[in-house]
């Protein structure tokens, strides 16, 4: 461990102040990148060891000093560990900036051999390039944020600990996941992202009940399940990439990694120009490794489990859907661009793939009413437009979206937290007033299922005008919508339009048309959330805590009332309160980040040089440049286009102004009778559910079930079958054995008789 | 020196000794057994140890060649790669397997480990034996002490499920012996000598003529095929593991599937390389039938152990696909290349079968240790029960989270045993041919849905309220609910037996200090707290404790020591494996090499006759 910290100061001061071309430097960063991923892991591990040596489930009430102790040291040893992951990334990447063009690359070899079998060595090693370098920044930054926030948020559970064990383990996945250089360790990662993602998302196992929405413990096998389809393509792919180097690099060393990276790029590069290797293999392969990509990052037809996986707490979906996880599609094909840019086909793959499942999400996210689910259906849309982006060749842009993605969406989501989480505190305290103000023990206890069963606290039917009681959770969110939205410069105007920009210079203008009409709903749906949560009209909570109560049959036996009204008997306060800083921090540093991560990737064609995004990740899409060279609107065009999809971003929300902010009851219902069907398409969100449940689900068990009677009956039927035939012969066998002396003397007789008979008929009478 | 033949019958000396034991002194017993076990898991710990993995041939080789002269037959023992780790892994499991029957076996104790003891004897032979008549007594041997633990100490059907397994398995064993006694005449024809040597025979296994290989090949195949055992020769293995008691499970999961890939590997292969490569696409569909087949049967499996079961086909069908791809790679490049190209270009195959063997024994095993730990505490295995009982994970966090590991294990999750094994074996039959895998692939989704949905169900409990099981000590937690359920069961067992051995149970279990805490401090929730622990978990949340859980986390205690020595020493050499599975991969270059050296000079045999045929 000393040694780590001392390896972390000396590279801090190379890379402060020594040159930094020297080998020096490069050799102590090489001997660094290994922290970024150990550190989580170690957390995980230490988190895990406490919790199950010590504390176990049992609820915080029932702890000891030492046992809560114990407890926030978990949460301790997680935040500590990441921010120490970060400040190793953050070191890689300004000495990557200080790096020429050409050594851009830093790799790490052989760590030690994975897996030793004949032809098929895995080598364990990092490959550190400016994509990677971004991707851990991000990574780490939102996990930290996401850390800090949870301490707030899980405050009270009784699973804390486990909590801590599971969110390190999920950082470490998804780092390890970016740094390594083989195909079958990405696979490796590319799994543990999977369980982590699974543990998280099943968290709350034992919810009886959630509104109507898909249980943690259902939704987490779903992710899981879903995910697995795209790996099977994944698997494939990867095997089918070594088959081919199997046959391509016939003379290779003993002890080759045919699954590196590098060796792959450069096999498959030179197999494509030479023509070696076949146009459709190479396609084929890509697509395959699309597959996982479609999983992961929750792609039509694959997308059914992301917004699903809203069962999981909150800071969890926030780090799912901003940061790891669902960006790891993304990374994936951007990190194995020397393949896919050698397929004008599969990209054209990836990018209808990508404008579907951009315009699917974007439709579905203008009708729901869970708040989580809004942005469940936006990252689904948001990830379609990276995707998009990638396949129209604008292998930067996707990347520059990914980052200010990752700032905006966490944002976010850790601001639904915030709500949900001041929603819950509300209903929490007002059920314990309920008490104090209702002697009847009945009574009470029904008023309560009634307000459990009935107000859903992610319900924006439920909010409003929480700005006032929630300016910063307000205004922080104000602002990452709006990043979402496009609005005008925000970070996600700038990266949104840089998508769009490469859509249109690479001349797919359908492509780029139904990008910008997803855009329109974009900025629609985002701030539809925005003015009926933070705005419009009242708060909407001890309403619908009384319509609640009314509904169960306690009429005017109890009275929830806001904040601000004079308090009578019978009638019960509700204030609803800002969270707490821990909370509240992460909020407002991402609200800055929506902001300011846009001003380092300024379109090129206007700002020039300051594009510092641009340059620092073209070294990495070197090889898919050389397929086909970066296009790039002219000034005009793009100030054009900027003004265009500004104005369309504007459109949208006042769209939603006029619509939830001016006529919240009017407007919305008027609306849905004139969408008709297709307000019920969106609001169902395209029947995929229900389709996946008859085709797969249904008719698979049906199958399954048919399957095992076949064992039963005519496999296991076969072999019971011979057991019996064999007994009952031998049962009637047996009665030939009578005990008769006379018995066995007619058998003699018959035999002699026949065998005489027969001598005759052979030799002739 | 005698390491082999000392490991091999240590064990019958302990069997001797707890015969000679007092019948009630049943902790001595136990204590003989372990101590018996462990001695000779430390022997194959050092076996492995100073075996040279760099050196062609048999190691630890005894050879006494007139032992009975008449038929040729010599006392020859010897390990090889694949050999020696099948007895390291036998030495492990049957440690563990010894603390797995600590508590749960409280009948005829003495008789259930000589019963062991026994079985470890046949075990350890069949995996040390070079001569076939050596061999066969041990391969008959393990039959018998196991047909008897299922008989004896196993569930209701136990004794259908221990005459089927019995008869199933000797039907194959006998054809076997009907294909040895034709080697030992076809090697007498050729050599005018009389041997049942295995080493010897394969040395002259490349002149055998086809028809002979294919038959012998074929005879060989079923009574292997029987106990692997490949699809449609599975249907004896849900039975026997369902009955079985827990120990006995993890012994026929861990060791003694492994007895037919075995076979595989040290007969079919190298005897009758010719009928290997020919069949090879018939064994590889069988394979294929089998992955997928298992893992779909398993997904609507409604017991515990029957769905362990057929996951078991499915991934046993991963060893044979490996090894056949393997053959089928030796096949057509015949004399042109060299052995080492040929085996460069193929060893993955063999590798990942192999490993698939040794970390199916872990992880399977590890599977039925986490069954019995459920089933010593409800007394039933059927999932609808468990769930509807209560919700495991509130209770047994540690448990949990070792069988989460196992699960995922189980469903290939890269850096636990199973994924290394299995993916290698998929690779290798991409290069045979792409839809092979293709068609495999399937496996990876089916496990992740067979797997997390028992986990779901047997952990995480229902997603509704569990009704308080009010602690009446004769109407205990479980059988209270199980009522509906027991239908589905087989043979329900009579109301006087449950309550015994619901007494049994309770008093078998020994809590945890911890646990007592955690009741203690149960006993303390007063109402009011209680009133609002049940609003937190209403909403959702679980601030507070699971009301079911304080009112019987004491009768439903965590892993008791027994069960952490088996649970996670085992879970851990999975993730080790997992991690390093050079391991156990470095043990398998030469076996493999001198397989493909033998499939090599074979054909360049074929070749060189042709020539002079042609001339």
């Amino acid at each position: 461990m000393f040694e780590a910290i001392n390896s972390i100061i000396w590279s801090l001061q190379s890379v402060a102040f020594a040159e930094p071309k020297t080998d020096t430097g490069l050799e102590t960063i090489k001997s660094i990148i290994w922290l970024i991923p150990t550190l989580p892991l170690a957390a995980a591990f230490l988190n895990g060891f406490i919790a199950l040596t010590f504390l176990r489930s049992k609820p915080k009430s029932e702890l000891t000093a030492t046992q809560r102790g114990l407890r926030y040291l978990t949460s301790t040893i997680g935040i500590l560990a990441i921010a120490a992951a970060l400040l190793v990334s953050l070191i890689v990447l300004f000495f990557l900036i200080g790096q020429d063009k050409e050594h851009k690359l830093i790799q790490v070899e052989n760590i030690y051999t994975w897996i030793p079998s004949g032809d098929f060595n895995i080598k364990v090693g990092f490959n550190v390039d400016p994509l990677t370098s971004m991707m851990t920044v991000v990574v780490t930054t939102i996990s930290l944020l996401v850390h800090i926030f949870s301490t707030g948020y899980m405050r009270e559970e009784s699973g804390y600990h486990r909590f801590y064990t599971y969110l390190p383990f999920f950082t470490f996945s998804m780092l390890g996941l970016i740094l390594v250089n083989n195909f079958l360790l990405l696979y490796v990662f590319w799994e543990a992202v999977g369980l982590s993602s699974y543990l998280l998302i099943g968290y709350w196992f034992s919810k009886k009940y959630d509104w109507g929405r898909l249980l943690p413990s259902d939704a987490s096998k779903k992710a899981f399940i879903v995910n697995r389809v795209g790996d099977f393509g994944f698997g494939l792919g990867i095997m089918w990439i070594f088959v081919v180097m199997l046959n391509h690099a016939e003379g290779a060393a003993k002890g080759f990694d045919r699954l590196n990276y590098q060796n792959v790029f450069q096999v498959f590069e030179e197999g494509s120009k030479t023509g070696a290797i076949d146009h459709n293999t190479i396609t084929i392969i890509a697509i395959l490794l699309f597959m996982g990509a479609m999983g992961k990052s929750a792609q039509m037809p694959l997308q059914v489990w992301l917004p699903d996986a809203m069962a999981g707490p909150t800071p969890v979906s926030a780090l799912i859907h901003a940061a790891t996880m669902v960006t790891a599609g993304v990374y994936m094909v951007g990190r194995v661009n020397p393949i896919f840019s050698l397929s004008p086909e599969a990209m054209t793959f990836v990018a209808v793939i990508g404008i579907l499942t951009a315009f699917f999400g974007s439709t579905v996210g203008t009708t729901q009413k869970d708040i989580k689910a809004v942005m469940a259906y936006s990252t689904v849309s948001q990830l379609g437009y990276m995707f998009f982006a990638l396949g129209v060749l604008g292998w930067v842009a996707a990347f520059f979206h990914l980052m200010t993605h990752a700032f905006f969406k966490g944002l976010l989501f850790l601001g639904c937290g915030s709500i949900i989480h001041s929603n819950e505190e509300t209903i929490h305290e007002a059920l314990h007033k309920m008490h104090l103000v209702v002697k009847d023990h009945n009574l009470a206890e029904e008023i309560e299922h009634a307000i459990h069963h009935d107000v859903d606290p992610q319900d924006m039917d439920n909010m409003g005008q929480l700005i006032k009681k929630m300016p910063l959770t307000g205004w922080s969110m104000v602002v990452g919508a709006a990043a979402l939205a496009g609005v005008p410069f925000t970070a996600g105007f700038w990266s949104k339009d840089e998508i769009l920009g490469q859509a249109f210079a690479h001349g797919q203008y359908p492509i780029y048309i139904v990008g910008l009409f997803a855009a329109l709903l974009t900025a629609f749906y985002s701030f539809r959330m925005i003015f009926s949560v933070f705005f419009s009209g009242d708060y909407r909570l001890p309403k619908a805590m009384n319509r609640a109560v009314a509904r169960a049959g306690g009429v005017n036996a109890v009275e929830f009332v806001a904040q601000g009204r004079k308090t009578k008997p019978n009638q019960v306060e509700v204030i609803a309160k800002e969270s707490t800083k821990n909370m509240t921090f992460p909020l407002v540093f991402l609200g800055f980040m929506s902001i300011a991560a846009g001003y380092v990737g300024l379109p090129r064609s206007i700002f020039g040089g300051l594009s510092v995004f641009d340059s620092f990740l073209e070294a990495t899409f070197e090889p898919a440049f050389a397929q086909v060279a970066p296009k790039e609107t002219s000034a005009w065009l793009t100030v054009i286009l900027l003004i265009l999809s500004g104005a369309i971003a504007l459109t949208g929300v006042a769209i939603a102004y006029y619509m939830y902010h001016q006529n919240r009851d009017v407007a919305p219902y008027r609306a849905r009778r004139i969408a008709g069907p297709l307000y019920t398409i969106s609001k169902n969100k395209w029947y995929f559910d229900e389709a996946y449940d008859l085709l797969l689900v249904k008719s698979g068990l049906l199958f399954e079930r048919s399957l095992w009677l076949f064992d039963r009956y005519v496999i296991d039927g076969a072999v019971n079958g011979t057991g019996w035939v064999t007994r009952q012969s031998a049962n009637y066998l047996r009665k030939v054995q009578t005990g008769f002396v006379g018995n066995y003397a007619l058998y003699i007789t018959i035999g002699l008789v026949g065998v005489i008979g027969l001598f005759y008929l052979i030799n002739g009478i | 020196m005698f390491l082999l033949s000392t490991m091999t019958y240590l064990p019958l000396l302990g069997a001797l000794l707890i015969m000679l034991l007092p019948k009630k002194s049943d902790n001595l017993i136990r204590w003989v057994a372990l101590l018996t076990t462990l001695v000779v898991f430390g022997l194959s710990i050092y076996t492995i140890l100073g075996f040279n993995q760099d050196s062609k041939g048999y190691q630890y080789e005894e050879y006494y060649k007139d032992w009975i002269p008449s038929i040729g037959s010599g006392y020859h023992m010897g390990v090889d790669g694949v050999s020696v780790l099948m007895v390291l892994l036998n030495g492990f499991l049957f440690v563990l397997a010894i603390i797995a029957s600590w508590k749960p076996i409280q009948t005829r104790v003495r008789e259930y480990y000589v019963s062991m003891l026994l079985l470890y004897v046949g075990l350890m032979g069949v995996f040390c034996a070079l001569d076939f008549f050596l061999f066969y007594i041990f391969w008959e041997l393990v039959l018998i002490p196991m047909a008897l633990l299922i008989g004896i100490w196993g569930g209701p059907r136990r004794v259908y499920a221990a005459v089927k397994f019995f008869l199933y398995t000797l039907v194959g064993s006998l054809l076997m012996l009907l294909a040895i006694i034709a080697l030992y005449f076809q090697y007498y024809d050729l050599t005018k000598t009389n041997t049942l040597d295995i080493p010897t025979i394969t040395k002259i296994a490349p002149q055998f003529s086809e028809t002979f290989q294919f038959w012998a090949f074929l005879a060989f195949a079923l009574a292997f095929a029987i106990k692997v055992p490949l699809w449609p020769f599975h249907t004896w293995l849900p039975d026997a593991h369902t009955e079985a008691p827990t120990a006995g499970s993890v012994i026929l999961a861990g060791n003694m599937l492994k007895m037919g890939c075995y076979g595989f590997i040290r007969f079919n292969l190298p005897l009758f390389p010719d009928a290997s490569k020919t069949l090879a696409p018939l064994m590889i569909g069988l394979a294929v039938i089998a992955i997928i087949y298992g893992a779909l049967v398993a997904i609507v499996q409604p017991d515990m152990k029957r769905l362990v079961a057929y996951t078991s086909v499915s991934h046993m069908g991963f060893v044979i696909l490996g090894l056949f791809s393997f053959a089928y790679g030796l096949r057509g490049k015949a004399s042109g290349q060299t052995t080492d190209v040929l085996l460069r270009d193929n060893s993955a195959a063999f590798d990942g079968a192999v490993f698939t063997m040794f970390s199916h024994g872990l992880l399977t095993g590890g599977l039925f240790l986490c069954v019995g730990v459920i089933y010593d505490r409800l007394h039933t295995r059927d999932i609808k029960t468990i769930q509807d009982t209560t919700r495991v994970a509130n209770r047994m966090p540690a448990y949990a989270a070792i069988y989460m590991l196992y699960t995922m294990g189980s469903l290939g999750l890269p850096m636990i045993s199973g994924f290394v094994g299995e993916f290698l074996a998929m690779q290798g039959a991409f290069r045979v041919n792409g839809w092979i895998a293709f068609g495999t692939s399937f496996a990876i989704i089916l496990a992740a849905i067979y797997m997390l949905w028992l986990y779901q169900r047997v952990i995480w409990g229902k997603p509704a309220d569990y009704e308080l099981a009010t602690g009446h000590d004769d109407h205990g937690h479980g059988h209270g609910h199980a009522t509906p359920a027991a239908q589905v069961t087989p043979a329900p067992t009579q109301a006087s037996s449950k309550k015994a051995d619901l007494k049994w149970l309770y008093q078998s279990i020994v809590l945890e200090p911890e646990d007592n805490d955690s009741s203690a401090a149960a006993s303390h929730g007063t109402p009011a707290e209680s009133h609002t622990d049940s609003h937190d978990n209403d909403h959702g949340h679980g601030h507070g404790g699971d009301k079911d859980l304080k009112e019987n986390g004491a009768k439903f205690p965590d892993l008791n020591l027994g069960e952490w020595l088996t649970l996670y020493p085992m879970g851990i050499a999975a993730v080790v494996l997992g991690v390093f599975p050079g391991l156990v991969l470095n043990f398998l270059h030469k076996p493999a090499e001198q397989i493909t050296a033998i499939f090599v000079n074979h054909a360049d045999l074929a070749a060189t006759l042709l020539q002079q045929v042609g001339k």
